[in-house]
């Protein structure tokens, strides 16, 4: 739980994302459909930016340090300029690397599974001095993922909820949590303290150092008509990495929101998750509320809830009051909504006994317990919660799952694990009753195995392809699956009535096998563009893919030198030219990869690039590289 | 009237403790010429008890010497006290409580706005004068303004100067001022008393403009590092206390909290707190909100006292508010004051030593709910304004009381056993200017409270200044519109580790309300 350890960065100010939403719709991958409803920003690019944000604060060993160089400055996340290494004299600055001017990209993993985008390429950049810091962000999943995060002024009737088209994105609440890879070359001395201390105390991996990163968004305003279009709120937080904690999960102990009933008043507040640490080193106890306490308005500051007041349960029982803390809408701004108390080593052995719970001192509101420690202390969590898988018999697919008592790791601890098809209306999914969902054919296509924890916590999760699991409309491919994490010792749930936890489940997102096509003539490529012609507006308006003459023409220019490629990064087949098989032989978590979607199968994609290839052997072809 | 008879007695037997100094010199504050005198203190009144205070206040009205031009007579101005002791004003106005006129009149008129920066040595009576008219509309128009915000950050000498009420520069109409403005107290007394260029002056101030800073009537402060606006409202347009078309008016009902971009006056970190309580105690201004220490923990603190008006009624605030930091403020309504609701000077005294540790509040006269001490002329003014259902419940008043708060979480107030001299309805909307030695001396903490146990009980002690403010003739106007004037003088405050005695605020008389005619804003 690195960003809740100190040296801590705080930042915040607003985020600019324009994901299109025609593909939001799963009758929209019906062939027969030719002309979808645009739903929001049609000509939306996906992009993912940070817009006027700045270091707010900063945490070290003695509380705020605000004067350290960082507080104040902007941190971005478009590279513009190039930090020049030491000893670079007068030399020319050299050019950005054009993967990170390109903003980064919000992706869904699939039309059924909205809920948990991903973001790829986040280039961030720290400025202290006149010494900048850039890494780039392992791409970050969504979390903890709520849409009642603001107190409804209108009713918790559904009608009126879904009266709203965009209220939905209005009140949502979320946050991603990631590691920024920083190469130790490009982390030169700055004259920030604080950056200082964070470089020497956090983990280098690969000649990498790993810096936290954990940011909470909410307030998006979806429609042109708003007054800051497609643009929302964000706080965040950076932090150091420390050995054998997770990466992409807090890893610590959680309080769970009370009872939320829809026919609560209008004015009982929601909660969500609340993750919370004991900061044995520093006697402080460390709460993170910026994705936990209910907003006034969209965007706006938490709803009053008087004095936050801390307890802690012992087994006797004993409830022990530990202090309040401070959940301003100041503390919001100014330091992410993470909060501290300080606690005495005898407080720390009630916390470690004894179960926490925040309470307010309003009485008028529902019940003043408003988040609690469950029962059960034993946490996991699924480090890459999404999943894309080929699906040719014998792929398989891991990841890992942290498990911890008392946050701590727990060895041992065997999870159960179960692979659901999914269907529209089924709770977790995005889309109605009246959405199919899978096909037949995805039943048994694929399983899935976890093993016990080892001594750090971790259990390893594997998916295996048995058979092709087949499309579930030409337009698209593959099928989803949700592989849920449980445990054995709980009651077990009905995952038909109950959506799973964010954080104990992967969405997998299977392909269909795909032949291979060393000699694909252009019905079958165009067949291929088709959706993402209908489905991404925007990209039709500067190529449109399923134009022979267009397609041709930016299948064998430019020559890659016009992306300031060296000839020795030469592209799948030895391409070396070509805008459309440049973009699309992109890394997956580089921004300018193509399709945006990222769902085109690897065969698929190759298919297209013997298509490529073929054209660009076509006697007489000649490249321009200015094209 | 018990009150009335008790000051006769009085008057003629404490004159110790008031004194209007007329043989003071330039070099010497006026005070008392000996501390035995006070040891010996008669008290007069019947109601007081002895030695519930565990410390004396001493005021002694200055004289200066008819060779000097007298000081100007300002209220609702801002200061900030430089470390030679000089006084700097700054905006507020010469004219004294503001008229009730329907449009098209207006009730702050633009004559009366004080367009001087005002340096004053409180110990001669000299003082310099800067016209702000001299610089640039973006400076001078809000230095002028009324009921600014001033902090003076004492570890950078950076006096910052926020919002305020005044008439825009083309004199068009009046706005609530969105600015904020800076410049070093020590580089600003020098240039005024070096007789600086307009453009030396100007150069010395940082301005900048956010609407966040568009506040009247509230306070400014620094806090742990952290930057308070505490309530207030934003005024735009022509005061109207019944109505009209050409204004808005919006009480801020929050503690907006920020941080700055390091070197600039850009917000960095910014939040609200509100309050949902339907007694909307956050809807305050022109109160008394003071920086303070907690009893219970000996932490600093920022604390309102009174406040008007609450939503929708002619009521003050009564319950005070405590503001720790960030977090949720302690609304206390378990704390009930009787005296000084609108803005007068007050002395934050805190008495750590205690076995029930308590912080005290002297409040210097102002506006009050209750009243103690009122002479046969000004009450029978009181009697037929109330008559007349012109009472709206709020008394101008010369009574000098304290409010205390102890570790335990008690309250007691008590009134001072004589009222301001001459029983003058002075002291409102204006500061008590604390004196710098204290903080520089160890006998004050960082914020300004005075540690009493760092007191004295031998010798007294110069705490600081009063100066100017509103004075009315009577506690009501006999006539709306008529009866108050500007006051020049100047008191000089002392104190001394001596009990005193105090009459309980039990024996206060309440307001008669009559809001059949009210209508006040």
């Amino acid at each position: 739980m690195s960003y809740l350890d100190i040296p801590r960065i705080h930042f915040g100010g607003r985020f600019f994302t324009d994901p299109s939403t025609v593909n939001n719709d799963p009758a929209h991958y019906d062939p027969s459909v030719t002309n979808p409803s645009p739903w929001q920003t049609p000509l939306g690019q996906h992009r993912f930016e940070f817009v006027n944000c700045r270091i707010m604060s900063v945490m070290g060993p003695n509380g705020f340090a605000p004067d350290d160089p960082l507080v104040g400055t902007p941190i971005t996340t478009v590279v513009t300029t190039v930090t020049q290494p030491p000893g670079a004299g007068t030399a020319a600055p050299a050019a950005p690397n054009p993967a990170t001017i390109s903003p980064a990209k919000i992706v869904d993993l699939d039309v059924y599974q909205q809920g948990i985008p991903a973001i790829y390429g986040l280039n961030i950049t720290l400025n202290a001095g006149s010494t900048a810091v850039t890494g780039l962000a392992d791409p970050p999943t969504l979390n903890q993922f709520w849409t009642n995060s603001v107190i409804p002024t209108r009713s918790w009737d559904p009608g009126d909820y879904d009266q709203d088209s965009f209220g939905g994105d209005m009140n949502a609440c979320g946050w991603f949590q990631t590691v920024i890879r920083i190469p130790v070359a490009n982390w030169p001395q700055t004259s920030s303290p604080i950056l200082e201390t964070l470089k020497a105390n956090t983990q280098t991996v690969s000649g990498q150092y790993l810096v936290s990163l954990k940011f909470v968004l909410d307030g998006f305003q979806n429609t042109a008509e708003d007054a800051q279009p497609l643009t929302g709120r964000i706080v965040g937080t950076l932090g150091p990495v420390l050995a054998n904690e997770p990466l992409y999960n807090p890893g610590q102990r959680t309080l769970l929101p009370r009872t939320f009933s829809s026919k609560d008043p209008w004015n009982f507040p929601s909660f969500n998750n609340c993750i919370f640490k004991i900061d044995t080193k520093r006697n402080k106890l460390v709460f993170d509320l910026a994705n936990s306490i209910c907003r006034q308005t969209a965007g706006g500051d938490p709803v009053d809830l008087g004095i936050l007041n801390v307890f802690v349960t012992t087994p006797e029982p004993v409830v022990t009051q530990l202090g309040s803390i401070d959940y301003s809408a100041f503390a919001y701004a100014n330091n992410a909504h993470i909060a501290e108390l300080s606690i005495t080593p005898a407080q720390i052995a009630l916390l470690q006994q004894g179960k926490v719970n925040l309470a307010m001192s309003y009485t008028n509101i529902g019940m003043q317990a408003v988040l609690s420690e469950p029962a059960p202390n034993i946490q996991f969590a699924v480090e890459i919660r999404r999943m894309q898988l080929e699906g040719n018999v014998g792929t398989t697919g891991t990841t890992t799952v942290y498990i911890s008592q008392n946050g701590v790791p727990l060895a041992g601890k065997q999870l159960n694990i179960l692979v659901e098809s999914t269907h529209g209306g089924m709770p977790g999914v995005t889309a109605g009753p009246n959405d199919p969902g899978n096909t037949p054919q995805a039943d048994g296509a694929i399983s899935a195995t976890i093993t016990p924890s080892n001594a750090k916590g971790i259990a390893t999760v594997s998916v295996n392809v048995l058979k092709d699991p087949g499309s579930r409309t030409p337009e698209l491919d593959g099928q989803l699956y949700f592989i849920i994490i449980s445990d054995p010792d709980q009651p077990v749930q009905n995952w038909n009535q109950v959506a799973p936890p964010q954080d104990q489940m992967i969405s997998c997102k299977v392909f269909s096998q795909y032949p291979l096509n060393q000699n694909p003539q252009w019905e079958e490529i165009e067949t291929m563009m088709a959706p993402y012609m209908k489905l991404y507006p925007f990209m039709k308006t500067r190529i449109n893919l399923t134009d022979p003459d267009s397609f041709k023409l930016f299948a064998i220019n430019p020559i890659w030198f016009a992306y300031n490629e060296p000839p020795t990064n030469k592209g799948p087949l030895g391409i070396f030219s070509g805008a459309i098989p440049y973009y699309m032989s992109r890394d997956m978590n580089d921004p300018r990869l193509m399709p945006i979607t990222r769902d085109l199968s690897y065969n698929k994609m190759m298919t297209l690039m013997y298509y490529c290839k073929n054209l660009q052997a076509t006697p007489g072809v000649t490249t321009n590289p200015t094209t | 009237m018990k009150s009335i008879i008790t000051l006769l007695l009085f008057l003629s037997a404490s004159g110790t403790i008031f004194n209007s100094c007329n043989g003071g010199t330039d070099q010497t504050v006026a005070g008392p010429k000996d501390s035995t005198n006070i040891k010996s203190l008669t008290i007069a009144d019947t109601n007081a008890v002895n030695g519930v205070m565990p410390y004396t206040i001493l005021f002694f009205e200055q004289t200066y010497s008819k060779s000097i031009p007298p000081l100007p007579a300002l209220q609702a101005y801002v200061a900030a006290t430089s470390k030679q002791g000089q006084i700097l004003i700054i905006g507020g106005r010469s004219q004294g409580l503001h008229t009730f006129n329907a449009a098209p009149d207006t009730n702050f008129l633009p004559k009366k706005a004080n367009n001087f920066l005002v340096l004053i040595d409180p110990v001669s009576g000299k003082h310099l004068l800067f016209d702000v008219n001299k610089l640039s509309p973006a400076l001078s128009a809000p230095l002028q303004a009324t009921n600014q915000q001033l902090y003076h950050d004492l570890e950078t000498d950076l006096v910052y100067i926020v919002g305020g009420y005044g008439w825009k520069s083309d004199g068009s109409n009046m706005v609530t001022f969105n600015t904020i403005i800076t410049f070093k107290m020590e580089a600003m007394v020098a240039a005024i008393q070096g007789n600086a260029s307009p453009q030396t002056i100007e150069a010395l101030c940082q301005v900048a403009h956010d609407d966040r800073f568009a506040v009247t009537g509230g306070e400014f402060f620094k806090l742990n590092g952290q930057f308070y606006l505490v309530f207030g409202q934003t005024f735009m347009g022509q005061y109207r206390a019944f109505g009209g078309t050409d204004f808005s008016q919006t009480y801020t009902e929050q503690v907006r909290i920020f941080t700055f971009v390091p070197g600039t006056l850009k917000i960095l970190s910014y939040g609200a707190t509100n309050n949902s309580n339907p007694d909307h105690p956050f809807h305050r201004r022109d109160g008394n909100i003071i920086p303070d220490i907690d009893p219970a923990t000996g932490n600093q603190r920022i604390t309102s006292f009174g406040g008007v008006f609450r939503p929708g009624i002619i009521g003050a605030y009564t319950y005070p508010v405590f503001i720790n930091g960030p977090s949720t403020p302690i609304v206390d309504n378990t704390g009930n004051q009787k005296f000084s609701q609108y803005e007068c000077p007050v002395i934050t005294i805190y008495d750590s030593s205690a076995s029930n540790p308590t912080v005290y509040h002297t409040f210097f006269g102002g506006i009050g709910h209750y009243y103690y001490w009122q002479t046969e002329r000004q009450h029978a003014a009181f009697d037929t304004v109330t008559a007349q259902h012109r009472n709206d419940g709020f008394p101008f008043v010369a009574d000098i009381s304290h409010f205390q708060q102890s570790a335990d979480g008690t309250y007691k107030e008590f009134i001072y056993p004589s009222p301001i001299p001459g029983n003058r309805l002075l002291g409102t909307s204006v500061k008590f200017l604390e004196s710098r030695n204290l903080v520089s001396g160890g006998m004050a903490y960082p914020n300004g409270v005075i540690k009493l146990p760092k007191i004295s009980s031998t010798s007294k002690q110069l705490i600081g200044y009063i100066y100017g403010g509103i004075e009315a003739v009577n506690p009501l106007p006999l006539k709306p519109n008529t009866g108050t004037f500007v006051s020049n003088s100047v008191f000089a405050v002392f104190l001394i580790r001596t009990p005193a005695a105090a009459i309980p605020a039990s024996f206060a008389h309440e307001s008669t309300k009559d809001t059949a005619n009210i209508n006040r804003r």
